[in-house]
């Protein structure tokens, strides 16, 4: 695992237990991991941290997900980070556009795993 | 000239008709000369014109000065004929006098007319009387015409004159109705038939043109003969009555129509509480005819109790908003009642009203919508249900995740880690259970007397301390709610416990600098206040319209976006109501108002319930 290229990571999720078990699953996996618990921090993360790889939670307090992709989508420096979104809401395929990713809650973690990798290639 | 032997005429004439005559009939006898002077007046003669003897006849009759141009004496004088005519003249006291008066000559011995004598009879009596009718006939606020037997009109009065138009000649069927031929009905004619008087109501046109609607008597002229050539006809002029009594049948017609096409049934009783109006609806409501009911049936049949009571005692109007009627198969159907006491002008009760609604039609749609909302909320709920339950999934699959992890690395910390992961989030799927069963719940409030202010000093001694080791001012108000309600004290309290842990939240999480909470009871005319109060930052108000909704929190995993929805729900089994307010100056308030009525009310519900159990 620690010849894999350090890729960037940003979780944006509210949940604390989810954002451990996420930052553990893919620390294992030798990602660098950082998370933002709403979507405006979300949003000041992308533009400091400039995650390779976005894992978005739908429903959070402040600002969604939702806000927070088409916020990135008018940013030219931002909509091309790939996002994958993680959530367990019901419909949240059709939330965001249907070329984003959904991994549903609970998370299958080979699936995220596998996802991940094929989005940074 | 007739010339005729007869004795010296004083003798003779005596003779002829006697003393007793002469003195005693009705007749005024006098006699004059060639001059004009009376030289001879009996008794009645002198009673009635006063001593006439050797005064001229026309100073006697007619007070005049000269003799009387038409002089019917100076006729019999030349030519010694009889004659008769009406004269008028004064009476002894001056007072207007009709006489019938008869001219008769007298001859001498030679054949000579010497004297004429005149007997006359006093009419004023039938001449008064004669004007009387006159003026009777017409000045009397009806139609007369006299009609003769080709219905050609020979006399009328003014009014057919005024309002028809009447002239001699003209056939009656012309005048009143425009018509070229005797009308098919014709009173006139029945009259010349069989002789009796016939009354009809006939309908015309006035001479400008209206029609009028008139009673028509006809009658025959007798003339004290048995056959008559005349028949009177009389018509009285009826068209305003007729025109108001059309009025008045169009607007019950009118009246009729409204309530027979009305939605609602109607039933209403006159004074005695006799049904007087049924109308279809309340047929079709009590399956009865309503000519089996109107004008046979009592009220007491289909009032409510409490609307009998009104008409009984005088009361006012009502309204039940659902009670039950019994139809005539013995169906109870539910309805609500709208009662009235109706009165005349003097406030007398003369009857009354009721207007049943049938509600079955009302309850079915209520409950088709309920289910509607019920299946759309329990696919809602399950949704969101499941969103929750599955964030908690994920916080257990970590704790799993650590869990194995620190097996595999030998790591106690991250198997102390994991295990009190999978502890919060076992915490957190209790909490979600205990949340829902909460909402859930079914069963209406358990009522009991209790005074709100004990329920809230509970409260507050309950957070008394965790108060103080938070540092916050935790203040206990209270102006009055010393008076018993009925409350579900365990339902109240647990409301007031989110209330102020929420509050408690609010300060903490936002770190205000003098934190300060308040809880508070009071009571009003009508309802029974609690309030709960925080210096915290306020809500947003984009976030306040969905505080109540479930699974709606800001705390993130720290809340199960239970609490206010289920305090929400306990307050509306109150029959109550639940606000907030608030502003970043002064925090949040949450108000809880309790209608005394409606927890009165549920407690009688409540009551009632137990008792129909316990039978």
């Amino acid at each position: 695992m620690e010849s894999k290229e350090a890729k960037k990571i940003l979780i944006v999720e509210d949940e604390p237990d989810i954002i451990e078990f996420m930052t553990d699953l893919l620390t294992d996996q030798g990602y660098t991991v950082q998370s933002a618990n709403d979507g405006n921090k979300g949003y000041e993360m992308v533009g400091t941290y400039k995650p390779d790889l976005i894992l978005l939670d739908i429903q959070m307090p402040n600002e969604t997900g939702v806000g927070l992709y088409r916020r990135m989508y008018r940013n030219a420096d931002m909509k091309d980070i790939p996002v994958i979104v993680v959530s367990g809401m019901a419909g949240a395929n059709w939330a965001i556009s249907s070329r984003v990713p959904v991994i549903d809650k609970p998370i299958d973690e080979e699936k995220l795993i596998r996802q991940i990798e094929k989005e940074l290639n | 000239m007739q010339h005729r032997s007869t004795a010296s005429f004083p003798v003779n004439f005596r003779k002829v008709l006697g003393e007793q005559l002469y003195e005693h009939s009705p007749i005024h006898v006098a006699i004059i000369d060639r001059d004009f002077n009376v030289v001879q007046a009996n008794g009645p003669f002198a009673r009635k014109f006063g001593q006439a003897e050797g005064r001229p006849c026309y100073e006697v009759y007619k007070r005049r000065s000269t003799r009387c141009k038409n002089c019917q004496g100076l006729l019999t004088f030349e030519d010694g004929k009889v004659r008769t005519s009406h004269e008028q003249g004064f009476d002894a006291h001056g007072l207007p006098t009709h006489f019938l008066i008869q001219v008769a000559p007298l001859f001498d011995t030679d054949g000579n007319i010497t004297h004429i004598v005149e007997m006359s009879y006093d009419t004023t009596p039938y001449f008064d009387l004669k004007e009387q009718y006159d003026d009777l006939f017409e000045c009397v606020p009806c139609s007369i015409t006299v009609i003769d037997r080709d219905l050609r009109i020979v006399r009328s009065n003014r009014q057919s004159r005024d309002t028809y138009g009447a002239v001699d000649n003209l056939h009656c069927y012309e005048l009143y109705k425009n018509r070229s031929e005797a009308c098919p009905y014709c009173p006139v004619l029945k009259t010349f038939e069989d002789g009796q008087p016939h009354t009809s109501k006939q309908s015309g046109v006035t001479r400008q043109g209206r029609p009028n609607h008139y009673v028509v008597s006809s009658f025959p002229l007798r003339n004290g003969n048995e056959d008559f050539e005349y028949v009177m006809e009389m018509s009285i002029d009826v068209t305003e009555t007729h025109e108001l009594s059309q009025e008045l049948m169009r607007e019950s017609e009118f009246r009729r129509n409204i309530t027979e096409s009305l939605n609602d049934a109607l039933v209403a009783v006159d004074e005695e509480g006799m049904v007087k109006v049924f109308n279809s609806a309340a047929e079709e409501l009590f399956g009865l005819r309503a000519n089996k009911i109107i004008g046979r049936s009592n009220y007491s049949r289909f009032f409510p109790e409490k609307l009998r009571l009104a008409l009984v005692d005088g009361g006012s109007s009502i309204v039940i908003d659902e009670t039950e009627i019994e139809n005539a198969e013995g169906i109870r159907i539910p309805v609500r009642v709208s009662g009235s006491v109706i009165r005349d002008e003097h406030g007398v009760v003369i009857g009354g009203a009721a207007s049943f609604q049938d509600l079955r039609e009302i309850k079915r749609l209520e409950q088709e919508k309920l289910d509607r909302e019920r299946l759309a909320a329990v696919g809602q709920t399950v949704a969101v249900i499941a969103h929750a339950i599955k964030n908690i999934l994920v916080g257990i699959q970590g704790g799993m995740y650590k869990l194995k992890s620190g097996r595999k690395r030998d790591s106690e910390e991250l198997i102390e880690k994991g295990l009190s992961m999978l502890d919060r989030n076992f915490g957190r799927v209790a909490e979600l259970v205990r949340g829902l069963l909460d909402l859930s719940r079914n069963q209406l409030p358990k009522l009991d007397p209790i005074r709100p202010r004990d329920i809230a000093a509970e409260v507050h001694q309950l957070f008394k301390d965790a108060a103080q080791k938070k540092g916050i001012d935790f203040r206990f108000e209270f102006s009055n709610g010393e008076n018993e309600a009925y409350l579900d004290h365990e339902g109240i309290h647990s409301c007031l416990d989110n209330l102020i842990s929420n509050a408690f939240d609010a300060v903490t999480e936002a770190k205000v600098e003098h934190p300060e909470v308040s809880l508070g009871v009071r009571e009003t005319e009508k309802e029974i206040i609690f309030e709960t109060r925080d210096n915290g930052p306020g809500i947003p108000p984009e976030l306040r319209s969905r505080l109540f909704e479930m699974f709606f929190t800001t705390k993130g995993a720290n809340g199960s976006g239970l609490g206010l929805a289920v305090t929400k729900k306990i307050v509306q089994e109150h029959g109550g109501r639940i606000a907030v307010e608030c502003t970043p100056e002064n925090g949040t308030l949450f108000r809880i108002s309790l209608s005394k009525d409606a927890l009165n009310r549920l407690w009688r519900q409540r009551q009632a319930q137990k008792e129909n159990a316990s039978i």
